[in-house]
């Protein structure tokens, strides 16, 4: 009798989870390359802390909010990538650190305002993404009424704005 | 009064006999005559076209856009193995139709007679709805048919109390809920027979037989669940409550008059709506209890329509199609006052008369190369057969929409060996080519609102031809494949618009515009190979470069593929990028460095069409679409 129990639990329990699976599988898009200064969120990637475009006639830019911003992206094999970052800075002081797959690449220290739409920091870096999840993200240590304020009519925690972002794998040219 | 009908004189079976004999014959005319002649309309063509597609389709289909269950889908792909020409395909309706008028003799003989019988079955095989319904690619006379067996084996069970009749009855219930969802209305209406049988006799059996058919029911519907849900969440949440009580029940109660007479010759409706109500009449006065039970089945699933303020915009005569077998079998009736009443003569004049009438004032309905029940949409059998005399080899042909594109695919498929709207291609000849774009009833899709905003855009044309519903615009396009990217940092791009991708593509083949959603270009077929090519001329001379490329686009479909390939010059060819759907983005890129000079850049785009995702115009092709190609390219420090 316990054992007809364990194995209609068992039953059950498989049964509710392929069930589970089944209404929660999605497509996921594999991630190639993206340019985030063409499309809101590149094709098989996630986003948090990137604003949407914003577009005057010195040019576009999105502002990057909060305490950091960052990306996410799956890869079927391991590869070795590209990633070239544009930022225009408001916030005197501002430190920013670039931590791609849980490693500090590159650090911007003791940033100055710039004036507006002129990249303050212009980098290109590589990195070897791997096999999974990948996670590129910027840490900001100060935002917009976050330790200091360049605009008080906009109430965002505005970091820095984000001239340019491509990612692309190397070499992709033959 | 019943009585006398019951008593029936040899002779008078005699003349019953010959009176069925009769209406069968008159019913089978009007139901095979010129059968393969009318044109499939929109409702019709779009089961075959379905069908055609695999059974995960049909099914993606009935949960996300068609308003019927897959269970005639599945008998129309069946019948598909055998033949796909008209005849073939309306064959099961008009073999149901004829039958269905002689199961509808059986079943009022055993509840009134032969004499009252023929009556009712005259009713039925003059019926014009009855005769639509069987002579079109629709659901609705198997449906009736199958519902007359279960009408047959209901009331032996009532009458007799006949345990395996009513277990057949419950296998037509079965099958009448997984054909259409007016069978929810009629399995209401079965249920409350039964129980109030169950109220009335207060025996064992009747208590069990409302279990087994409550059972039963929701065993055949639980198959249908997830297409019915489906539906109700996506379009008819609007359909019930959702109007005023007194339109919809004006508008539902027209529709029962339209039921016993469709047409609008008002004394005509005006007579058969009299049938109807003094066959009610006598039922309710002189019938017995089986016998007013007909009344119960109409009267109950008539109130939920209208208890529901059940209404919209496509609502039709041929949905209440249901009512048909009832208001024969009431009608049929409809002399039991008159003591010397011959019923089967009157059944013989009747179906003479009415077989006449309809084959002249309405043969045109029925009989002709361009019927259809609803004027309105493009026939596409005339127009496939006129198209191919104004196309030559290798033109390229455009369509206002791709439920008429794969109408007029789907019998030119059949009237030629080399279709030329679905072999579309074009390679790198230079000089201009013609581009026949063909506008359904006076429909342009997203292009324009009417002909004179298309030709506004499109400027005038070479010629228009008008075929039947359509017209042909036939514009000369001059070819000037290739893009300029003069300068760094710089662009180019080419839209899918109807004249710019015809002008500015090097080669194409298996693709067609589609106007929607500010224009793409799609597969023409599933499984049919599909590209698009493209080059860019470097105006710079300066390297090394960042080269973009990529596409805008949607991939909804299952299983579809959209890849793009590279080539700088003469080099190997690379993969950019490929994507499989569905996919919810609609940008795709590939970024590289290009460190060595290059004149040129060639970019091809390959689509591949799978069947499995369904698309309501009888394909899919909208599910994948190339919208804009484009290339942007900055100087490397």
């Amino acid at each position: 009798m316990k054992a007809r129990k364990r194995f209609l639990f068992l039953l059950g329990s498989g049964l509710a989870l392929i069930l589970c699976l089944a209404c929660t599988h999605e497509n996921a898009q594999p991630f190639g390359a993206g340019d985030l200064m063409l499309t809101t969120t590149p094709k098989g990637m996630n986003i948090s802390g990137i604003e949407g475009m914003e577009k005057a006639k010195e040019g576009t830019w999105r502002w990057m909010v909060g305490s950091h911003a960052a990306l996410g992206f799956q890869l079927d094999k391991p590869r070795e990538y590209v990633l070239r970052y544009a930022m225009n800075n408001p916030l005197p002081g501002q430190r920013i650190e670039l931590v791609v797959n849980g490693t500090t690449l590159a650090v911007h220290e003791g940033l100055k305002p710039t004036p507006w739409l002129e990249p303050t920091v212009s980098q290109v870096i590589r990195f070897q993404g791997r096999k999974g999840a990948n996670d590129i993200s910027w840490r900001f240590s100060l935002q917009n009424h976050v330790g200091a304020v360049f605009t008080e009519a906009d109430k965002r925690p505005l970091a820095q704005a984000l001239l340019e972002c491509k990612i692309y794998p190397v070499p992709l040219n033959p | 009064m019943h009585k006398k009908l019951n008593f029936q004189p040899i002779e008078q079976e005699t003349l019953s006999t010959f009176a069925l004999m009769f209406v069968l014959v008159v019913a089978a005319i009007l139901r095979l005559y010129n059968l393969d002649t009318p044109s499939m309309w929109l409702d019709e063509i779009l089961v075959p076209m379905a069908a055609s597609h695999p059974i995960e389709y049909i099914f993606d289909l009935c949960k996300n856009s068609e308003v019927h269950p897959p269970g005639f889908y599945l008998v129309i792909k069946a019948i598909m193995v055998a033949g796909t020409s008209d005849f073939a395909l309306r064959a099961l309706s008009a073999a149901c139709g004829i039958a269905s008028v002689y199961l509808a003799y059986v079943w009022i003989r055993e509840m009134s007679g032969p004499d009252t019988a023929v009556l009712g079955a005259a009713f039925l095989a003059v019926n014009p709805l009855h005769i639509y319904d069987s002579r079109v690619v629709r659901p609705y006379a198997l449906f009736l048919f199958i519902m007359l067996l279960g009408l047959l084996w209901l009331f032996r069970f009532l009458r007799n109390g006949d345990w395996r009749s009513f277990k057949k009855f419950l296998f037509a219930n079965a099958g009448l809920l997984l054909l259409h969802y007016a069978a929810i209305l009629l399995a209401g209406a079965f249920g409350v027979l039964l129980m109030v049988f169950w109220g009335l006799r207060r025996t064992r059996n009747e208590f069990k037989a409302v279990c087994l058919f409550g059972a039963t029911s929701l065993m055949a519907f639980s198959l249908d669940l997830p297409f019915f849900l489906g539906r109700i969440e996506k379009t008819h949440k609007g359909q019930f409550m959702g109007y005023d009580l007194v339109d919809a029940s004006l508008n539902t109660l027209g529709k029962v008059v339209e039921v016993a007479f469709m047409f609008k010759q008002w004394p005509l409706r005006a007579a058969f709506v009299l049938a109807v109500l003094a066959g009610g009449l006598w039922l309710l006065r002189g019938g017995d209890r089986v016998r007013r039970m007909v009344l119960l089945l109409f009267i109950v699933p008539l109130s939920l329509l209208l208890a529901t303020k059940y209404d919209y915009y496509a609502y039709n005569v041929w949905h209440l199609s249901f009512l048909l077998p009832l208001l024969a079998g009431i009608a049929g009736h409809c002399l039991g006052f008159f003591r010397k009443a011959h019923a089967s003569v009157a059944a013989v004049i009747l179906t003479a008369g009415m077989g006449v009438y309809l084959f002249t004032a309405h043969g045109d309905d029925y009989f002709r190369a361009d019927s259809a029940i609803l004027p309105y949409y493009v026939l596409s059998k005339p127009l496939a057969r006129d198209v191919p005399a104004h196309l030559k080899p290798g033109d390229i042909v455009a369509a206002s929409d791709f439920g008429f594109f794969n109408g007029l695919n789907w019998y030119l498929n059949q009237f030629v060996s080399s279709n030329p709207v679905i072999e579309q291609h074009l390679d790198d000849a230079p000089g201009a080519v013609p581009l026949h774009f063909l506008s359904g009833a006076g429909q342009f899709g997203d292009l324009a609102k009417n002909e004179v905003e298309f030709l506004e855009k499109m400027g005038p044309p070479q010629s228009i031809a008008t075929l039947h519903q359509s017209k042909l615009y036939t514009y000369l396009i001059a070819r000037n494949p290739g893009l300029i990217m003069e300068s760094l940092p710089g662009g180019a791009s080419v839209h899918a618009g109807l004249r710019e991708f015809y002008s500015k593509v090097d080669r194409f083949e298996g693709l067609t515009f589609d106007s929607n959603w500010g224009g793409a270009f799609c597969p023409v077929l599933p499984g049919k190979k599909a590209f698009a090519e493209f080059h860019v001329d470097n105006g710079s001379s300066y390297s090394p470069q960042l080269i973009t490329m990529g596409v805008r686009y949607r991939n909804e479909g299952k299983g579809n593929i959209l890849r793009m390939l590279c080539r700088f010059d003469d080099e190997e060819e690379w993969e950019a990028f490929s994507g499989v759907g569905p996919d919810h983005s609609t940008t795709d890129v590939a970024i590289v460095e290009r460190r060595r000079p290059y004149s040129r850049l060639n970019i091809r785009c390959e689509l591949l069409l799978a069947p499995l995702t369904a698309s309501f115009p009888g394909g899919n092709q909208g599910t994948l679409r190339l919208e804009d190609v484009f290339v942007s390219a900055e100087a490397l420090q």
